[in-house]
C-alpha cells in the first residue's frame, strides 16, 4: 500500500491535515505536524492533546489525511481508520522521544506529552492534483 | 531494455555501497591509529571529529560528557562552529542531545526549525491558559538554525558516558547510513575516551599519592622540628629545675631510675649536717644584698664540694644545709662515709679561703662552721602529698647528726661512733665528750675528726696549713726553686727551735 515514494511526506517535514467526522455528520479539519510510517499500510498520528479530531475518532473511527512529498511537493491523500493506540513500544518510544526533544527545548517539556501513538490502517492512498 | 537500465541502476547502486563502505573501513582504521596514538581524551575527541568531516563531510559536530551528578553533559570537544563552546553543557533531558542522554537512544531529527515553529505555535496557545508548567525557551550548545541531526548515546557496559552529535543546517541530510558510521565511531570514541579516563585517574591517583607522600614528609619534618622543640624547651626546664635537686636525685629521676611517686625505703646512710656559727648575729649586721651573696657564695662552693664527692644535698636551711651518703646511689656503707668525711674536710678547707675572701671585703667577724656526721639506717624517698614531693631522709639518724653540728667546736668534724667505725682506718681522730641525745637511750660517744692518716706526709701531695702567726702552703707541682723553698724552712725551722728555748727559759 505505502511505496516508496510516500516516504519523504511522513518525515514531519510538511504539515499535513487531518479530517474526521462526527457520529452527527459534522465535518472537522485540522492541521497536524507529522504522519509516521509504521508499516506498509499502518500510519501513527501522535495524541498529544483532547481535541475535536479525538472526539470524532472516538464516535467515528474513519479519517483522511493529505501529506506532501517536501522534494517533489507532490501531495497524497490517504483513507485511514483508527486501529488501536499505543503508549508504549517502539514507536510510541521513538515519537515521544522526538517530541520531548523538541518540547524541552521550548520549556514545554512539562506541558507537552505524548499520550498514545494512534494506530491507523489505511485503506487507500491516492494522488491528489496540484 | 528495461532490464538493462534496471541492472544498470543496481550495479550504480552497488558501486556507491562499496565506495561508501571503502570510505567508512578507511575512517574507521584511521581514527583508530590515531586515537591509539594518544590517551590525552581531548585530543582523541578533536581528532575524531575532524577525521569524520574530512571522509564524510560532517561539518559541525561536538562531543559531551555526562558529568559525575549524571545530571548534566559537558562539551569535551567540538567541531565546526564559530565557538569552541567548551564549558557549555546541557541538562539531561533538554534538547536532542539531552534527550538522547536521557533515554540512552539514537535520535536522527530531519526538520528541526518546523518542529520548532509548532512547538512554539502551540506554547502561545498554552501560554494564554497562564500554565504554570511552561518554562522558557533553552539555548543549547550547537548550530543556531539546526535541521538535521543524529545524536548518538556513548555507552559502555550499558553505562552512559556521553553523547556524540552530528548537525546540520539543511534539512534532511543525514541518513540510515550516517546513522551507522556515526555509531561506530560514537562507540570507539567511548572505548577510547574510557582508557584515556582510566590513564587519567592512574595519573591522578599517582599524582595524589606523591601529594600524600610530600605531605607525609614535611608533617614528618614538622614532627621532628616540633620534638625537637619540645625537647629543647622540656631540656630547659630540666635545667631550671635541677637547681632544685641534688644533682645525684636529678640524675635518677630524668634518667627513670626513680619515680616520682611517694615512696621510701629504709637504707644506711651517712648523715652530714653543718652551719655558720654566728650567722644569725651576722644577718643583723649586714645589708640583706651583701648577705644574700655571701651565702649564695658560700653555699654554691659548699654544693661544688658535695658534688664532687657524690653527696646528695638534701635541703639548706637558711645558712645550714644537709647532706647525705648511700642514697640514690652508693659506693658501700664503709666508702659512703669515707667520702662524706672527706668532703666535710675539703670544705673546711674551702671555708678558710671564703674567709679570707669575705675579710677583703670587709667582712671582720669570723665565719666558722660547725660540722656533724652520722651513720646510720635511715628512711629516704619521696615524702609530701600528692601534690607536693620533697625527696629527704628522716629518722633518728639525722638528729643525731644534727645535735653532733651543734655539739661541735668551731671549724671542726665532729662524728658519732658510727661513722668512727667505718673511717677510722683512713681518718686519724680524736675522742671528745660522749653525748646524751633525745631518742638514744644511751650516751652518744663522739670524735672528732684530725686529718687524713697519709695526706700529712704523703709523696707529692700538696700540703696547706693555716693559724695565727704562720701561714703554709706546698704545692710539689709548682714549686720550681726546691733549694730555696728548703733554706727558706730551715731558717723558719732554726727560728721556730730558738722561739722555743726562749719559751722554756721565760718560764
Amino acid at each position: 500500500m505505502i511505496q516508496e515514494q510516500h516516504l519523504p511526506a511522513m518525515q514531519g517535514m510538511f504539515p499535513s491535515t487531518f479530517s474526521t467526522c462526527s457520529k452527527d455528520g459534522e465535518p472537522n479539519t485540522t492541521v497536524i505536524s507529522q504522519v509516521w510510517y509504521v508499516d506498509e499500510e499502518h500510519v501513527a498520528l501522535s495524541f498529544q492533546f483532547f481535541s475535536k479530531t479525538r472526539k470524532n475518532i472516538a464516535e467515528n473511527p474513519f479519517g483522511y489525511v493529505s501529506i506532501t512529498n517536501p522534494m517533489t511537493m507532490d501531495m497524497y491523500g490517504l483513507e485511514i481508520e483508527f486501529v488501536r493506540s499505543e503508549t508504549d513500544g517502539e514507536l510510541f518510544e521513538d515519537m515521544d522521544m522526538k517530541l520531548q526533544a523538541i518540547a524541552s527545548m521550548s520549556g514545554m517539556e512539562d506541558v507537552f506529552e505524548l499520550k498514545a501513538a494512534d494506530i491507523y490502517k489505511v485503506h487507500s492512498i491516492s494522488d491528489i492534483p496540484v | 531494455m528495461s532490464s538493462v537500465k534496471e541492472d544498470n541502476i543496481e550495479i550504480s547502486e552497488h558501486e556507491r555501497l562499496l565506495e561508501r563502505k571503502v570510505r567508512e573501513v578507511e575512517l574507521i582504521k584511521e581514527v583508530s591509529t590515531q586515537v591509539n596514538k594518544t590517551l590525552d581524551i581531548n585530543l582523541i575527541a578533536r581528532t575524531m571529529l575532524a577525521l569524520m568531516d574530512e571522509h564524510f563531510g560532517f561539518k559541525h559536530s561536538m562531543i559531551l560528557i555526562l558529568d559525575d551528578t549524571k545530571e548534566y553533559l559537558d562539551v569535551l570537544a567540538t567541531y565546526g562552529y564559530e565557538k569552541e563552546g567548551i564549558g557549555a553543557r546541557i541538562k539531561v533531558g533538554v534538547g536532542v542531545i539531552g534527550m538522547v542522554a536521557k533515554r540512552k537512544k539514537l535520535m536522527r531529527m530531519a526538520n528541526m526549525r518546523m518542529q520548532m515553529s509548532y512547538m512554539q505555535a502551540v506554547k502561545k496557545e498554552v501560554v494564554k491558559s497562564n500554565n504554570e508548567k511552561i518554562k522558557e525557551t533553552v539555548t543549547l550548545p550547537g548550530l543556531k538554525n539546526v535541521e538535521s541531526q543524529v545524536a548518538i548515546p556513548m555507552q559502555l557496559d550499558d553505562e552512559l558516558v556521553g553523547v556524540f552529535s552530528v548537525e546540520s543546517e539543511e534539512l534532511n541530510v543525514f541518513d540510515k547510513e550516517d546513522e551507522l558510521i556515526i555509531t561506530i565511531l560514537a562507540n570507539q570514541t567511548a572505548s577510547a575516551l574510557q582508557h584515556a579516563n582510566l590513564y587519567k585517574l592512574e595519573q591522578e591517583r599517582l599524582a595524589e599519592l606523591n601529594t600524600a607522600h610530600n605531605e607525609l614528609a614535611d608533617l614528618n619534618l614538622n614532627l621532628e622540628r616540633k620534638v625537637e622543640e619540645r625537647t629543647a624547651e622540656l631540656v630547659e626546664l630540666s635545667k631550671k629545675l635541677a637547681k632544685y635537686f641534688s644533682p645525684q636525685v636529678y640524675d635518677s629521676i630524668f634518667s627513670g631510675k626513680l619515680d616520682v611517686t611517694i615512696k621510701t625505703q629504709r637504707k644506711q646512710l651517712t648523715i652530714f649536717f653543718s652551719d655558720l656559727q654566728g650567722f644569725t648575729e651576722l644577718t643583723e649586721r649586714l645589708e640583706p644584698e651583701v648577705l644574700t651573696e655571701l651565702l649564695t657564695n658560700y653555699l654554691t662552693e659548699m654544693s661544688k664540694i658535695a658534688t664532687k664527692w657524690g653527696g646528695t644535698i638534701d635541703k639548706f636551711i637558711g645558712d645550714a644545709m644537709l647532706v647525705f651518703f648511700g642514697d640514690p646511689s652508693t659506693s658501700g656503707h664503709k666508702e659512703d662515709a669515707k667520702k662524706c668525711v672527706a668532703m666535710a674536710d675539703e670544705m673546711l678547707e674551702k671555708l678558710d679561703e671564703i674567709r679570707k675572701e669575705w675579710l677583703d671585703r670587709g667582712v671582720s667577724k669570723t665565719l666558722n662552721a660547725r660540722m656533724g656526721i652520722h651513720s646510720a639506717i635511715c628512711t629516704v624517698g619521696n615524702f609530701g602529698s600528692q601534690d607536693r614531693l620533697d625527696y629527704t631522709v628522716i629518722g633518728n639518724g639525722v638528729n643525731l647528726a644534727s645535735r653532733l653540728e651543734s655539739n661541735s667546736e668551731a671549724n671542726k668534724i665532729l662524728i658519732s661512733e658510727d661513722t668512727y667505725l667505718l673511717v677510722k682506718e683512713e681518718f686519724e681522730c680524736k675522742e671528745r665528750d660522749t653525748i646524751s641525745v633525745k631518742g638514744f637511750s644511751y650516751p652518744v660517744k663522739t670524735y672528732e675528726i684530725i686529718g687524713k692518716k697519709e695526706s700529712m706526709f704523703a709523696a707529692n701531695q700538696p700540703l696547706r696549713e693555716e693559724m695565727p702567726g704562720f701561714s703554709f702552703n706546698y704545692n710539689p707541682s709548682e714549686l720550681s726553686d726546691n733549694d730555696r723553698a728548703i733554706k727558706l724552712i730551715s731558717s723558719v725551722l732554726k727560728q721556730l727551735e730558738k722561739q722555743k728555748k726562749q719559751v722554756k727559759i721565760d718560764k
